[in-house]
């Protein structure tokens, strides 16, 4: 090869698709040519560069900017097949011992607190809010219902500000896994309702819309409040 | 014991597009700012896309690979938007690959430079300064590591015309550097890294 081989060649060298005979006249002149030498190297010296070229992070908010959007421009629709089952005829079977926990997480529960906490909710971004109920047992056609304040929505239920059905409780932990966003400023009271026979569990906890649309519960506000 | 989740509806479709989004928006966000060089101009682009794709929420969740769908519509949306702007658009070899003809004469060479204050920053100013067709397959290939049969098929442009111009390309972004930092090879050659 000569000079003008190399120039040809070269990026070829650098993809490693040069073989056997060419490879080895390739590397021939580059081991005989300072100026060759050189062009190989700056060559290489520039992917690796490229390889390394930073990207700033997004902005903080940028998830929850995006999201927001894509909500307004996109306004939710009414899901067709959900349909809900008010309770009736409540069996007359004692109430296994129930402890409601609210769990403070975006993801698989990871804190549990006791007592009714205050949570910020970010306007017109979905997040989760769970709360858990430990059942001794087995516990068929138990009864939840779930009153919002007028700030909040569940999300794909728009102007449902009441919801109830029952379900089965599983001996362990339940989980109730709210999709809950806030629609306007303030702040008012979720209620949760567990009921099976004459027992009733309920949990208040106060949703307030956030400030800055921060989209994480606010925990250390919840524990101090 | 297992957690069991009592809530019995099914997510909003919007909760469904952001938990189908959501795990490649950093990586759309990042290809993004490749294609524009600035942090708003490619959020701004991410936002376009979601837009864009929100209706197509169904045929979405039956996509296999899903990150590639995204990043070809962004690619897409970038092309649309800089053809808009009557930029440089994708296309037929343009201007400067006439120019890079006559620069790539082999006694271009930059052996007699003295040391090089070469830096990241000057890649990615040489980077923009390529013309867009150059610019996307540098990002792609080099700078992404996408494969040219992935550029193939998020372009549409034919693997072989991919690997022509990419070379055109390399070669235009090495003659911009060595123009503006003309000490690059010896300072390669004494050792330095990036």
């Amino acid at each position: 090869m000569n000079c003008t081989d190399i120039n040809i060649n070269i990026d070829r060298f650098l993809e490693r698709e040069l073989v056997s005979d060419d490879l080895i006249a390739f590397k021939q002149h580059i081991a005989t040519c300072n100026e060759c030498s050189a062009k190989l190297q700056a060559a290489q010296f520039i992917l690796s560069g490229l390889q390394q070229l930073p990207v700033p992070p997004p902005s903080v908010d940028f998830e929850q900017r995006v999201f927001a959007e894509v909500r307004k421009q996109h306004k939710e629709t009414q899901p067709q097949h959900h349909a809900f089952r008010f309770a009736t005829g409540f069996a007359t079977a004692a109430l296994a011992s129930l402890a409601i926990w609210l769990v403070s997480s975006t993801y698989f529960p990871d804190t549990i607190i006791e007592q009714p906490q205050v949570i910020s909710v970010a306007m017109n971004q979905a997040q989760t809010v769970r709360l858990m109920f430990d059942s001794e047992s087995d516990i068929e056609r138990v009864n939840l219902s779930i009153d919002l304040p007028h700030n909040m929505q569940l999300e794909g239920y728009p102007g449902r500000n009441e919801l109830s059905w029952q379900t089965r409780l599983q001996k362990g932990h339940n989980v109730l896994a709210l999709p809950i966003m806030a629609i306007e400023a303030g702040q008012g009271e979720l209620l949760a309702r567990l009921s099976y026979g004459d027992k009733v569990k309920t949990l208040l906890i106060v949703l307030k819309t956030t400030v800055d649309g921060a989209q994480r519960y606010q925990l250390d506000e919840a524990k101090s409040t | 014991m297992g957690i069991v989740n009592i809530w019995p509806f099914n997510k909003g479709p919007h909760s469904q597009f952001e938990d189908l989004v959501r795990p490649h928006l950093n990586k759309l966000y990042k290809l993004a700012y490749r294609f524009t060089g600035q942090r708003d101009d490619a959020e701004d682009l991410v936002q376009d896309l979601l837009l864009k794709i929100y209706p197509r929420l169904q045929e979405m969740q039956k996509i296999d690979k899903l990150s590639h769908w995204l990043s070809r519509v962004l690619y897409h949306l970038f092309i649309d938007q800089v053809r808009r702007q009557q930029r440089s658009p994708i296309g037929p070899m343009n201007d400067e690959e006439a120019i890079y003809e006559t620069h790539a004469s082999p006694t271009a060479g930059p052996s007699e430079i003295a040391n090089s204050e070469i830096t990241l920053q000057q890649i990615n100013t040489a980077i923009q300064k390529l013309s867009e067709d150059h610019r996307t397959l540098i990002i792609l290939h080099d700078v992404e590591g996408y494969s040219l049969q992935e550029i193939n098929d998020m372009t549409g442009i034919a693997t072989g015309t991919i690997k022509s111009r990419l070379s055109r390309a390399r070669s235009n972004l090495r003659e911009t550097l060595l123009k503006e930092e003309p000490k690059l090879t010896e300072y390669v050659n004494k050792g330095t890294r990036l």
